[in-house]
């Protein structure tokens, strides 16, 4: 268990920035709204204000998806690009902008077992395009390596909704312990 | 266990649906990407705030710090939770006010963070509106994750019963009666404590191991050659029952005044003076099946203490609706699994078995109930002792029961003072001009005054009580006789 603090969630809300700013290819115009953006987040993060926190957390998603242009996985520097340049970042500083009202360094530590469910999520992410090309090319070589790009947004939508549902039913019910006198 | 999405969590996943349908829009995979990565984090936080909840341990323990408590008077209640965890807990809690209470000073609502391996505690008063049992429910816990996106409501079941009295007034009325009015029922009492003054040779029986030496017949002793004891019977203060009628008629409310909470003023302030004259004094209330609360007549230090507990115990009146309906009282619990017609005839049938078998087998001698088998077991309990029983009712719903618990004590050799709330006097008052109201007047007074009859042919004492009267004149009545 490791404990955050103040100045780490602003270091991630500036590391994210930073990777959106190297992988994208941003235009003046969807500049100033990012970095008010990233501001907005850092200023949530500091007061403590986690509306101003989120607001900026969306104005900078839009501006990250908007500016980098991902059209496929399949590729290895397209996938570095989305791995680095707009998944984790995204949830680096979605992380910070929510966390940014809790003051406390005790209080928010990550615990292990949710940290690597979020990890598994992550991962399954993160191969299941190429896996399931590989799949594909195993089961019908003359397929080829290439999906269209509604086809790849589906199955990674699919992939996604399906690993978060059963991520989050997969927790049994126990009864919190409460006593009373 | 279940979470529930925050305003917050719900705008996130709106955004990632936002978000997916943005990526169809423009055909661009930076879309889903950036959903998968609020999804992750989602997932993340629900995962994190089931094992916070999951590991939370909170002791909840309220107090009220009142001794006595009244109607429309505040009620001062402590609430403590300790957190026995080793994080802090920061929650919303909030105790449930009784039905018809209104918070009078503090909030019963507090948002509070309560440090790990502490206890914290707030502290509010409530204002009852009536008398009665009034029960404080439980307390909800409302408790958002580190991130914003989950809350977690949970109840947890500390109730707290308080009995509220009708006044302050009604207490210190009580002293004052105890004071100023001397109230007395004297017969044969065999209680040497309470003796007054000796009454008259009751004849000679055998001697017992702790009877006085001068009580000894020296002259029997002569002649039969054994100890043998003088016995007398005594006068002295009678033994006192105040029973209070709780029925459903008497809880309904119509107008000012309710008859139960006027019964129960009087109830205390009667055993107040009886207790200070040195009657051993008790009450009890019941209702039409049952005895509801019940202390032993005592001349013990902290008897009116006990009264003044089991009065508390009585429950509340209820309110007559605006028009002329009476709320439904009973404590009836609709059925669990839906009653076909079938199975209500069986059950039917079943009971009337069950009934027969009752009315056939003669060795079973089945139990009375409410204020006849009350009478009845504290006659038994006495075992010939000479006792007064002060009945307090309307005559309405339990009529018969007085009745018969009248002829009771007339047959065992006990007596009997009923003091009847009259109906028509707890009322709204009614227009005399007119007729059909008049004569509804008139016939209700004259049922009345055939119960009233009824019941001094039984021996009974009997005495007509309004909203109005008070314990001194009640007592200052029986005293010059009108009973």
């Amino acid at each position: 268990m490791t404990r955050t603090s103040k100045g780490l969630k602003v270091a991630m809300a500036i590391i994210s920035a930073a990777l959106f700013l190297t992988f994208s290819r941003l235009s003046f115009s969807l500049l100033v709204p990012g970095a008010i953006g990233i501001a907005l987040v850092i200023f949530g993060i500091v007061l403590e204000y986690r509306p101003a926190a989120v607001l900026g957390l969306f104005v900078s998603l839009s501006v990250a998806a908007l500016s980098i242009e991902i059209v496929t996985m399949a590729d290895v520097s397209t996938w570095q690009t989305t791995m680095l340049g707009l998944f984790a970042p995204t949830s680096l500083l979605a992380w910070s902008a929510f966390l940014s009202e809790r003051s406390d360094s005790y209080e928010i530590r990550l615990r292990t077992r949710p940290f690597v469910t979020a990890l598994v999520i992550g991962a399954v992410f993160a191969v299941a395009l190429p896996a399931t090309i590989a799949l594909t090319n195993i089961m019908y070589p003359v397929a080829g390596n290439s999906m269209s790009t509604m086809a790849e947004i589906s199955l990674l939508f699919v992939i996604i909704a399906v690993t978060a549902l059963i991520s989050i039913w997969s927790k049994e019910e126990s009864p919190s312990g409460e006593t009373h006198s | 266990m279940t979470l529930e999405s925050s305003p917050l969590g719900k705008t996130v996943l709106i955004f990632c649906a936002v978000f997916v349908l943005a990526a169809y829009l423009f055909m661009s995979m930076s879309w889903i990407v950036v959903c998968s990565g609020l999804l992750v984090v989602f997932v993340y936080s629900r995962r994190r705030f089931l094992e916070e909840v999951d590991d939370s341990q909170i002791k909840i323990d309220r107090r009220v710090l009142d001794e006595l408590m009244f109607a429309k008077e505040p009620v001062a209640v402590k609430v403590e939770i300790t957190n026995l965890n080793s994080t802090a807990l920061e929650a919303r809690f909030e105790d449930r006010v009784p039905d018809g209470c209104t918070v009078a000073s503090g909030s019963n609502v507090v948002s509070a963070k309560v440090p790990a391996r502490s206890v914290w505690s707030f502290t509010y008063s409530f204002v009852p509106e009536r008398r009665g049992s009034h029960v404080i429910g439980g307390i909800e816990i409302e408790q958002s994750d580190a991130f914003g996106l989950h809350v977690h409501k949970r109840e947890v079941h500390a109730k707290t019963t308080v009995l509220v009295h009708t006044r302050r007034e009604s207490v210190s009325m009580a002293r004052e009666a105890a004071r100023k009015e001397h109230f007395e029922y004297v017969g044969v009492n065999k209680t040497l404590a309470v003796v007054l003054r000796e009454f008259e040779h009751a004849g000679i029986r055998e001697y017992v191991p702790g009877d006085k030496a001068r009580d000894v017949n020296w002259k029997a002793l002569s002649r039969l050659g054994r100890l043998m004891t003088n016995a007398y019977n005594k006068e002295g203060t009678l033994e006192t029952m105040v029973m209070i009628d709780c029925s459903r008629s008497m809880r309904l409310a119509s107008y000012k005044v309710a008859k139960i909470d006027h019964a129960t003023d009087l109830a205390l302030q009667l055993s107040r003076a009886l207790l200070s004259n040195y009657h051993r004094t008790g009450v009890t209330a019941f209702d039409e099946t049952s005895v509801i609360s019940s202390v032993d007549p005592s001349l013990s230090k902290h008897q009116f203490e006990k009264i003044l507990i089991a009065l508390g115990e009585i429950p509340g009146s209820v309110k007559v609706q605006e028009n002329g309906t009476a709320p439904d009282m009973t404590r009836r619990k609709p059925p669990l699994i839906p009653v076909s017609k079938d199975a209500e005839h069986d059950r039917g049938e079943a009971f009337l078995d069950a009934l027969s078998d009752i009315a056939g087998s003669r060795s079973i001698r089945v139990r009375e109930l409410g204020l006849e088998g009350a009478v009845g077991d504290m006659i038994l309990r006495r075992r010939g002792r000479e006792m007064l029983f002060v009945i307090i009712s309307d005559l309405v719903s339990s009529r018969e029961s007085v009745v018969s618990a009248a002829n009771l004590c007339r047959r065992t050799g006990n007596r009997a003072l009923v003091i009847q709330t009259y109906d028509d006097w707890y009322s709204k008052p009614r227009s005399a001009s007119d007729l059909a109201e008049a004569e509804l007047l008139y016939s209700n007074i004259d049922a009345a005054v055939g119960v009233e009859a009824t019941l001094r042919r039984s021996g009974a004492s009997f005495l007509r009580v309004g909203p109005a009267d008070t314990t001194a004149r009640i007592v200052r009545s029986i005293r010059r006789g009108v009973a």
